[in-house]
């Protein structure tokens, strides 16, 4: 249902015929954050809309919070769309966008690769890494 | 020495220290220097300045007094430190940030935005400004992502803030529009643009985290593999948790995620089946999808992509019906099973039988821990799963009633609100209301339930901290809605309920739990308290469960529905996972062949009418009602009298309180009786809805719930006519159709969308008000066609105009129509007919009573539209010997026993209808007739009684001719049945058949040996009796002849007549020609709402189009786009 947003936008019209045969494809995939474990059904790839793009393929799923709603003429936008992941840069380690699970830093890598090549990392990069790895750890520990 | 200097150099400093960024006052000091300096030098532009970071100036200080000295100072400011830089963007950012909104985020046409669009785009300018008001910005910074370098590892060498933003944007030249700003300033407003979509991005990422991580910590989650891997090898499962393990909206959800589809989820309760498809769907983040659905009654989200359904048992069972090995489904869920529900007791033993046929078929059990023990065995080898239940610490506080009643006294105890009120009362006192919480009261019944909130309701009033709301089966879906609604800040709402809240439905919020009875449980959402009402031992002695409805009930319709399954069950031998009473049974069945849906002399076998009557998903009475409208050509108006007998009073329970509503709709009503008003009321209420547009404000005023008239209009049981079976195919009008149909399926959703969100409630607005805001809104609403709500388009979408214009024909009843129309009615009701008191009093405000066949003492419902406004008909006016020609037998379509038995849904009928509808009347002298065993019929004359007898014989015989060819799908002309009937009501009436009524006492409870018996001998009618049907099919060919024959020769003496300008005209020629009249006078017609709708949504439509002209894509392209589209989005 989403798959016409995605790519590079004009090419959707064309293939409009072939719709009956797409609707029957699950376009769905099983996301799993490589780090912390999150499972979602998202869609993966590149996302580019009205207003803006990713750098490189996501996982992502149209807005579940807010209604669908038709308008004629409107294009999506970003904010239609919730990014939960990307692949890490590195290690190619599918990871969300959880900062205690990656961080975005000209491109996306996970915090495993962060933590490793600290020393080519900015140090604010590690730290911040660090500081939401330890908060994670202590609201797991408290709800235990 | 003296600089040239001008005099605006401000001459209050003395000196200038050492200048360091922490030195905060010298720094406001210094900004103000700085900010006339800059001011008076045109020549270095303020960008320019930006760029060089650093800006040595002059600082010129002359002492105030006659010292007349002049310092000069070179001072060295670095621009990038922070509050040089805020000032000077703060400036910038004021005069700038007009052009760059409107270049960036320019506003769109509102034909292009949906209204959440303009939400977000209001918040998305709130943050930039914000940024750009907290904090100016670091300004080494040069935001252009292009400038990016990274080594062999893809590692940026250096460090700019744009580099953390994984939202990107195509970035341009600067535009000349803008090129007066300085280019730093247009990249940082780029940055933040990109900014605020990761920040949206991430608060919607943290929702769903928090969400995952609550479902998590439910008890259910650790079993959570342990239920999948179980399921792939065992077909049956057993999952038992208490209430708030989260068994009910996860284990759907881990059979989705494990890749089951088809699956079906039973619940007792229709209000939790919606309650968990919303639920499921948002927790699968599919909220606006219909991968999880509902199916209830008269509504249903399903969809081709649906994967999930909850529905109701009744429905799964009225399924097997049709499809009796389930083939729709892969898995079915059977929830709450320990609630004992009758259908879930039968369903539980059907399903057993399944799933050995079918190998493929997954079931799960779901229940409380209670009693498990019976599932368990009931499905031996099944693994069970036992869950614990309660999240959070509930904390018990038992508050005993000194007058705690024991639950045998129950019934007649008036309940005493005081005990909740001081518990509300401490609430307040001990919790501070700055932290949330909402309450939860349990009571019984409705009744218990609407004097509490009363009391309750003048507390919230005094203290303007409560909310009060109630939570019952018989309040309208709106208002049940309202509980989810939260409630504004500082106060709290506070929801009575019946036990519906106890299981299935969670209320976020809810911290308070009173419990007045039995055991019921808090802290579903949240750690909680729970007062109890009763001390620990007596909770300690209440039993653990009331005994399951298979031991409380009539299981007439469970017997019937197991019989219609056609599987060849004996109810009697069916393994029930608890044995019902033999002697309950045996009524059931007694009864249903009292009604003639079962063989007298038969075990467990459908009649024709039997089986016609099990298809119909409604009460045995009701289906039979809308088979006779078929036959007898009155379909339309029994489909709204049937629907209407099966939902509540469409009358709101608050408008009877109050006098100027009950008065004002009396022209509304029948003195025929509740099903006429019924009709009446529909028929208005279409005419409002097509016509005026105005039917919201038309139902307030007489207090109706709208709900509730929808549901008659949604009561097509049995799919419409299409145009071709019509005889109607235009292919251009369904194209049009078609498309109308599209335009309006779009509003709907729209509509249905915004329904979807929860609101806030409006502070003060209790129970009895709370719908009252709304409809506000709605009537407000009336008035601008395009923002009409959800139902209304769907009444439209439903009802093309076609078909109001049938409805307003078909149910204005002329007076031989309602003739037949209130035999067909008395016919589906019998057996539940009354015979009035002698006692009565026929006076406004009178208490009337009645004594059904088995249940004497009864008491005409006081919300009867005939009690209220029309108690005059009832009256008899016998002479002292109990003679009168005006006797009526009141039917009913309910029995509803609350502090007393009362009879709801009354009709009246003329005593001698009694004859035609009964199952055993018995004539043996042309003067006295005894009917059921139960009335006693005495005629003063025996040539009436003879004719009268007659005429009866005539009806029944023409009403089975016509049932037994509808049944058969052979359709007669009923035209001569309706005038029979409606001469037979003329001779009862205008002639004056004067008869005595007299009620037997405690009639057999079994009827036996039934039929028609006059002093000749029995009359044979009825095809009970198998062996008598060949020879009764001959018997009604001949009868077929004979009527063909006289209905020839009544045409062609219609005709004849017709011709004679002297002859008299008939009474049906009158009727005839005032109906042509009628149609001719009709004005030139309105403008129908449907129309109007249309129109302003084409208008609308065109606009947009315009302003899309000439914009990015062809036409062409996008028409082709949106078919893809609608092929996506429409099923």
């Amino acid at each position: 249902m989403m798959s016409e947003e995605v790519g590079e936008g004009s090419k959707e019209a064309e293939t409009g015929e072939e719709t009956e045969d797409v609707t029957q494809l699950n376009p769905f995939i099983q996301f799993e954050c490589g780090i912390c474990g999150m499972k979602e059904n998202t869609l993966h790839g590149n996302l580019q809309v009205s207003d803006g793009f990713f750098n490189c393929p996501v996982f992502f799923v149209r807005d579940p919070f807010i209604p669908y709603t038709r308008v004629r003429a409107r294009k999506p936008c970003l904010a239609d769309f919730l990014v939960l992941g990307g692949t890490c840069s590195m290690c190619e380690r599918s990871v969300c966008i959880d900062k205690a699970c990656s961080v975005y830093f000209g491109a996306r890598f996970c915090a495993i690769c962060v933590i490793r090549e600290r020393r080519r990392f900015p140090e604010k990069v590690v730290e911040a890494t660090l500081k939401a790895q330890a908060q994670a750890e202590a609201s797991a520990a408290k709800s235990n | 020495m003296e600089m040239p200097c001008n005099g605006d150099v401000p001459h209050d400093v003395w000196a200038v220290h050492q200048i360091s960024q922490n030195d905060l006052i010298l720094w406001d000091l210094l900004s103000l220097v700085i900010f006339h300096v800059l001011l008076n030098i045109p020549y270095l532009p303020i960008n320019q300045l930006i760029k060089t970071h650093i800006l040595i100036f002059l600082l010129v200080i002359r002492a105030p007094s006659d010292r007349n000295v002049v310092l000069v100072f070179i001072v060295r400011i670095d621009l990038r430190s922070y509050v040089v830089a805020e000032l000077v963007v703060q400036e910038e950012w004021d005069e700038s940030r007009g052009s760059l909104f409107r270049h960036f985020l320019p506003t769109e046409a509102s034909g292009k935005q949906s209204k959440e669009d303009e939400e977000r785009a209001k918040t998305q300018r709130q943050f930039i400004n914000s940024y750009f008001n907290r904090s100016g910005g670091e300004t080494d910074d040069h935001f252009d992502p292009r400038r990016i370098k990274c080594d062999d590892l893809g590692i940026p060498q250096d460090l700019s803030k744009s580099y953390f933003v994984m939202s990107q944007r195509e970035q341009q030249e600067i535009p000349h529009s803008l090129s007066h700003l300085p280019a730093w300033l247009v990249r940082h407003f780029e940055y933040v643009i990109r900014l605020s979509c990761d920040f949206f991005n991430e608060i919607k990422f943290k929702k769903i985290r928090d969400l995952r991580k609550s479902q998590r910590e439910l008890p259910i989650a650790e079993r959570k593999t342990e239920i999948v891997d179980l399921l792939k090898d065992h077909q049956v499962l057993i999952v038992a948790g208490d209430t708030g393990c989260g068994k009910s909206t996860q284990v759907p959800q881990y059979l989705l995620e494990a890749g089951y589809s088809g699956i079906a989820c039973t619940q007792p309760r229709r209000i939790a089946c919606t309650a968990l498809a919303r639920r499921v769907a948002y927790e699968t983040l599919n909220v606006y999808g219909n991968e999880v659905a509902y199916q209830i009654r008269f509504e249903t989200t399903k969809s081709k992509r649906t994967k999930m359904l909850f529905l109701t048992e009744g429905l799964l069972l009225r399924q097997m019906e049709n499809d009796s090995l389930l083939q729709q489904y892969n898995v079915i869920i059977l929830d709450e099973v320990h609630e004992r529900h009758l259908s879930s007791d039968l369903l539980i033993g059907l399903l057993r039988d399944l799933v050995e046929k079918r190998p493929d078929l997954k079931l799960i059990l779901m229940s409380a821990t209670i009693n498990l023990a019976l599932f368990s065995d009931y499905f031996q080898g099944a693994p069970v799963i036992e869950v614990p239940g309660r999240l959070y610490p509930i904390q018990l506080q038992y508050h005993p009633i000194k007058q705690f009643i024991a639950e045998a006294e129950k019934k007649n105890h008036k309940i005493d609100p005081e005990p909740y009120l001081r518990i509300l009362e401490k609430i307040d006192k001990e919790t501070p209301s700055n932290q949330r919480g909402d309450v939860l009261i349990f009571l019984n019944g409705v009744a218990e339930i609407e004097t509490v909130a009363q009391t309750l309701k003048t507390y919230a009033e005094l203290t303007k901290g409560w909310i009060i709301l109630l939570l019952h089966s018989t309040l309208s879906v709106d208002e049940q809605d309202k509980v989810f609604d939260i409630a504004p800040l500082g106060s709290r709402k506070c929801i009575l309920s019946t036990n519906i809240a106890e299981t299935s439905v969670t209320i976020d919020g809810i911290r308070f739990v009173i419990d007045s009875g039995k055991a019921s449980r808090a802290g579903r959402t949240g750690p909680g308290i729970c007062y109890r009402l009763y001390s620990q031992e007596q909770f300690d002695k209440m039993d653990d469960f009331t005994p399951s409805e298979i031991h409380r009930v009539s299981l007439q319709d469970m017997t019937l529905r197991m019989i219609s399954l056609n599987l060849g069950l004996d109810p009697r031998t069916f393994p029930f996972i608890e044995r019902p009473a033999e002697d309950a049974l045996d009524e059931a069945l007694e009864k249903l062949k009292f009604q003639g849906v079962l063989y007298s002399d038969r075990e467990n076998q459908l009649t024709a009418l039997g089986n016609a009557v099990a298809k119909l998903p409604m009460d045995v009475s009701i289906a039979k009602m809308l088979i006779y409208g078929c036959v007898v050509d009155q379909f339309d108006v029994m489909l709204t009298v049937a629907a209407g007998l099966s939902v509540q009073s469409p009358f709101t329970n608050r408008s009877f309180r109050e006098p100027d509503t009950v008065e004002k709709r009396a022209p509304l009503t029948s003195p025929m009786g509740d099903p006429f008003t019924l009709i009446a009321l529909f028929r208005e209420w279409v005419l409002q809805k097509a016509y005026g547009g105005k039917a919201k404000r038309w139902t307030i005023e007489n207090g109706l719930d709208e709900h509730r008239l929808q549901i008659l209009e949604e009561s097509g049981f049995i799919e419409k006519p299409t145009a071709e079976e019509l005889g109607e195919d235009d292919s251009r009008q369904r194209r049009i159709e078609q498309g109308e149909k599209r335009k309006l399926f779009e509003m709907k959703r729209a509509a249905r969308n915004k329904e979807k969100s929860r609101k806030v409630l409006r502070a003060e607005k209790h129970f009895d008000t709370i719908l009252d805001e709304r409809v506000e809104e709605e009537i407000e609403a009336e008035t601008d066609i395009m923002k009409t709500d959800v139902k209304t388009v769907e009444f439209l979408l439903s009802h093309k105009q076609r078909d109001v214009d049938v409805i307003r024909s078909s149910h204005k009843l002329r007076r031989k129509e309602a003739e037949i129309i209130r035999l067909v009615i008395a016919c589906g009701l019998y057996p539940n007919y009354s015979l009035l008191d002698p006692a009565n009093k026929y006076q406004q405000g009178q208490e009337i009573y009645s004594h059904s066949r088995l249940k004497p003492f009864t008491q005409i419902h006081p919300n009867s539209s005939l009690v209220q406004y029309h108690l005059h008909t009832l009256n008899a006016q016998e002479d002292s010997q109990n003679y009168s020609n005006f006797h009526q037998i009141p039917f009913y379509g309910m029995l509803l026993e609350t502090t007393k038995p009362y009879v709801c849904n009354v009709m009246p009928v003329p005593a001698l209808y009694a004859l035609i509808v009964a199952k055993k009347v018995i004539c043996e002298d042309w003067k006295l007739v005894t009917v059921d065993d139960f009335v006693e019929i005495q005629f003063k004359s025996s040539n009436a009684c003879r004719e009268v007898i007659d005429s009866v014989i005539q009806i029944k015989k023409e009403l089975k001719i016509g049932l037994t060819s509808a049944l058969e799908g052979d359709k007669l002309d009923m035209h001569r049945l309706a005038r029979t009937v409606d001469k037979f009501s003329r001779y009862l009436t205008e002639e004056g058949v004067v008869i005595g009524l007299k009620r037997l006492v405690s009639p057999p409870r079994i009827l036996e040996d039934v039929g028609f018996f006059t002093p000749d001998g029995e009359v044979k009618i009825d095809d009970d009796k198998q062996e008598e049907g060949a020879e009764e099919v001959q018997e009604s060919e001949a009868e077929r002849e004979e009527r063909q024959r006289l209905e020839e020769e009544d045409r062609a003496v219609r005709q004849f007549l017709g011709k004679d300008p002297m002859c008299p005209m008939t009474r049906e020629m009158i009727e005839e020609e005032e109906e042509i009249a009628e149609n001719k006078k009709k004005p030139e017609k309105k403008e129908s709402y449907y129309e109007k709708l249309l129109k302003a949504q084409k208008e609308r439509e065109e606009k947009s189009r315009m302003n899309d002209e000439g914009q990015e894509d062809t036409p062409t392209k996008r028409q082709k786009v949106e078919a893809k589209d609608e092929v996506l989005e429409e099923e």
